[in-house]
């Protein structure tokens, strides 16, 4: 199912649709009842030349930012997961500043039994503070220090490092 | 009619069969709102969130009752919150 909805969600953004409705469009692919499964999602646009960072969220864990302002959680409120059919969840913007890293995970990194969620979120935050360089290096290094030895449930990140373009930065000076 | 369905101990994928019973026979005897009472329920994994927004698409209402703390985190930050009524 991860991977139909990737293409999915693919197949929407190209037809320039935002991440609510993306999300919307997927919660039809999706019927709980039927399938016997949903899916949490977390889906972003970046607008490239001025950093405007838009986000919607279905039960997936929220993303992490760091740029000059530090790291920090981006603050998505998240809708139910997709495969209930309801209505798109609310978007969230935050205007990025250049260079910034984004970082978009699934539960598996940080669930651990029997914690709180905001505990695991915590210990991924923490983690990229201590973390600069290629984005290969902290997405291993994450693996190596957050995820737990014997760790059960499946990993995927997501890692982004977004430059203002030589355009845009020549047409603000 | 209000079903009461108790989870008890630890919850996943194992052993939510029986758990995954009580609500067939509720919803058999026509019953319009599932309570999942998790008062002594220690741990659930997301099969059990899993049963319980599939059972909001069922039933009028589905309420997770005494949810420990860390559990009612995972139904906020999930975002089923929207579907699922927590008491208290």
């Amino acid at each position: 199912m991860m991977a139909s909805l990737r293409f999915a969600a693919r197949a929407f953004a190209t037809e320039g649709k935002g991440p609510a409705q993306i999300l919307a469009r997927l919660d039809q692919l999706v019927d709980l009842e039927r399938d016997g499964q949903f899916a949490t999602v977390v889906c972003a646009r970046l607008m490239l030349e001025t950093g405007r960072l838009t986000m919607a969220s279905a039960g997936h864990p929220d993303v992490l930012i760091a740029d000059s302002r530090g790291v920090r959680f981006a603050g998505i409120r998240p809708g139910p997961p997709v495969g209930l059919q309801r209505r798109a969840p609310k978007e969230t913007s935050v205007t990025l500043r250049s260079p910034a890293t984004l970082l978009a995970f699934t539960d598996g990194l940080f669930e651990r039994r029997g914690e709180s969620p905001d505990v695991g979120m915590a210990r991924v935050r923490d983690a990229v503070d201590g973390l600069d360089g290629p984005l290969g290096g902290l997405v291993d290094a994450l693996t190596n220090t957050v995820v737990p030895p014997h760790q059960r449930d499946d990993v995927a990140m997501v890692a982004l490092r977004w430059t203002a373009s030589t355009r845009a930065r020549a047409r603000s000076a | 009619m209000r079903a009461v369905v108790p989870l008890v101990g630890e919850v996943d994928v194992l052993n939510i069969g029986t758990v995954r019973d009580a609500v067939e026979t509720a919803i058999g005897d026509g019953a319009a709102e599932v309570v999942f009472d998790l008062a002594a329920a220690s741990f659930i994994d997301s099969s059990s969130l899993a049963l319980f927004a599939q059972t909001s698409l069922r039933v009028g209402k589905v309420v997770v009752r005494d949810p420990p703390e860390v559990i009612r985190r995972v139904i906020e930050a999930t975002g089923l919150i929207n579907v699922l009524v927590v008491e208290p």
